[in-house]
């Protein structure tokens, strides 16, 4: 019975690790109009876990965007398989 | 859960003798189904609801794990691009496309930033990352050139020099007319020359740049017009 259940789980996880697909979430928005600039910065983990000092931060977005002034911030999740994981901040401003 | 199995069994029994073309239900075909998985292994009732389970289960979570909700500043889920709306109209960010260099010029990633609608400048932004051994210390120039058209930039101001891993990365923000971007995404044989201190650096499109721009030009700038 519960060599069963492990089997289950396992293939629900294995399951949900199968899928690829992408999240877009905001994390902020200031009284700032919404500006002509868009800067992003992105961080690539394999294995879900290995990131290699990547930074996905939003000064390094607002700094790719030359953005002074910011008015969004968006996080974009991706995940292929579970195994590539991908987070992209997006700063909008000016 | 011998007791709820056997209600379930029960139901399923009754759905079946009680069975008729025009009055079936997804309800019903579902017990119909529940019950053939449990007459098929009597002795493991149990066991043939887990499979049961697990058949439905997985492609259930499959499909819900790949169903989100994006906020109103990113409506569009296509790959290359993210739209955001203000006010009297759309802006568009068409995220980093890469191009590789000739010899040791290096590589480059541009993106571009404009707006569509009442709202839209005649200006849109090009924002470009140049990966080389040694910094770019100024751009005299930028033309962006494929098989059908060709369109200079105007002059190319310096946001930051970085160190990467094989170098320098120096970041330039420029301007070329909106109206150009449509002609220049009708062709993907995309050629980029930079003239720094008189010295030109030439890139032209990889493989994935042009899949690229070719899906960008179909999707997105095909709607514009």
């Amino acid at each position: 019975m519960f060599k069963k259940f492990k089997t289950v789980a396992a293939v629900i996880i294995a399951g949900m690790m199968i899928s690829g697909c992408a999240l877009t979430l905001p994390v902020t928005a200031t009284s700032n109009a919404v500006g002509m600039k868009v800067g992003t910065s992105k961080a690539t983990g394999y294995l879900g876990i290995l990131f290699f000092g990547q930074d996905a931060s939003v000064q390094k977005a607002a700094k790719n965007g030359g953005i002074t002034k910011i008015s969004t911030v968006d996080i974009k999740h991706t995940s292929i398989l579970g195994l590539l994981v991908t987070y992209e901040t997006i700063v909008t401003g000016d | 859960m011998r007791r709820l199995l056997l209600e379930i069994k029960g139901w399923a029994r009754k759905s079946h003798y009680n069975h008729s073309g025009s009055t079936d239900t997804w309800l019903k075909r579902w017990l119909l189904l529940m019950k053939s998985y449990l007459d098929t292994n009597q002795t493991g009732r149990f066991d043939s609801l887990v499979s049961l389970a697990a058949t439905f289960a997985v492609p259930f979570l499959l499909l819900c794990s790949c169903v989100s909700v994006k906020p109103s500043t990113t409506k569009s889920g296509k790959k290359y691009f993210e739209t955001f709306y203000v006010e009297n109209g759309t802006q568009y960010f068409i995220k980093p496309l890469a191009l590789s260099g000739l010899g040791s010029d290096g590589d480059l990633l541009m993106d571009f930033t404009f707006r569509d609608g009442q709202s839209s400048t005649k200006t849109a932004i090009l924002n470009l990352s140049i990966y080389r051994d040694e910094k770019v210390a100024s751009i005299d120039s930028l033309l962006i050139y494929s098989e059908s058209s060709h369109f200079s930039a105007t002059t190319p101001k310096l946001l930051f020099h970085e160190r990467s891993k094989k170098g320098f990365v120096s970041r330039y923000t420029a301007g070329i007319g909106s109206s150009d971007i449509t002609t220049l995404f009708e062709g993907d044989d995309w050629k980029i020359l930079i003239y720094s201190q008189g010295n030109p650096l030439e890139y032209s499109a990889t493989k994935e740049t042009k899949k690229a721009i070719a899906t960008l030009d179909e999707d997105l700038f095909a709607l514009l017009q």
